[in-house]
């Protein structure tokens, strides 16, 4: 096996950022709506998985699929 | 000195082609503190100064000023639109929505960011949720990165 080179990867200077708070009630509001529907995706997505015994892949292994 | 490192959320959602979270920054370390000081003899080093998992309030609603501090990385170079949402966990009702950008200037590079985010006015004890949001090229958004934090009231 042959190995992986080593690239250090490059580290930006710190950035110092003073971010600007979002006071449009436009923009809260569609904000406030993205956030329900990832919400609402994220609890799809849990009761997938627990009915699934906890795995994530919903479809069967190969060997055990009908024929 | 601690630096909590949350595995990133991968969950993108808007109408897209692509995944959101594919091409959006990846955010490596959440740190709430109260400053962050580059040092002046290593390069990539620094030090954070009251990294805090929770605050202690006199009274309600409490007042504090707050930074967060990201590490991001990015297989591609350019300006990325962030946000930090800072929302009460047991009513999700909103205590500090803010947006920066984040400017990456060559590919897989990793960017230390200190994000000011102001005034947050916490109006009750309890958990809070520090959400952080990448914008793609197409508009839709991702969540990349959670962390929690308490408020609780001092006792006397």
């Amino acid at each position: 096996m042959t190995k992986k080179p080593f690239v250090p990867a490059r580290i930006a200077p710190l950035q110092r950022i003073v971010a600007e708070p979002i006071t449009d009630p436009v923009e809260l509001a569609a904000i406030d709506k993205m956030r329900k529907r990832l919400k609402q995706k994220q609890r799809i997505q849990e009761a997938a998985t627990s009915r699934n015994g906890g795995r994530t892949n919903t479809s069967r292994p190969a060997s055990r699929k009908k024929a | 000195m601690t630096i909590i490192a949350e595995a990133p959320t991968r969950q993108a959602y808007g109408n897209t082609g692509m995944a959101v979270a594919a091409v959006t920054p990846r955010v490596r370390t959440i740190a709430i503190c109260d400053d962050v000081i580059a040092s002046l003899t290593e390069e990539g080093v620094f030090t954070l100064e009251g990294v805090r998992q929770r605050q202690t309030a006199a009274v309600f609603p409490w007042r504090s000023s707050l930074n967060v501090f990201l590490l991001l990385s990015s297989a591609r170079k350019g300006r990325y639109s962030g946000k930090i949402l800072v929302v009460s966990d047991q009513t999700d009702r909103r205590v500090r929505y803010v947006k920066f950008v984040a400017r990456i200037h060559e590919d897989n590079e990793i960017l230390p960011l200190q994000v000011e985010i102001g005034d947050c006015e916490f109006p009750e004890a309890g958990r809070y949720d520090f959400e952080v949001y990448f914008t793609g090229p197409n508009g839709g958004e991702a969540l990349k990165g959670e962390h929690p934090f308490e408020v609780t009231l001092r006792e006397e």
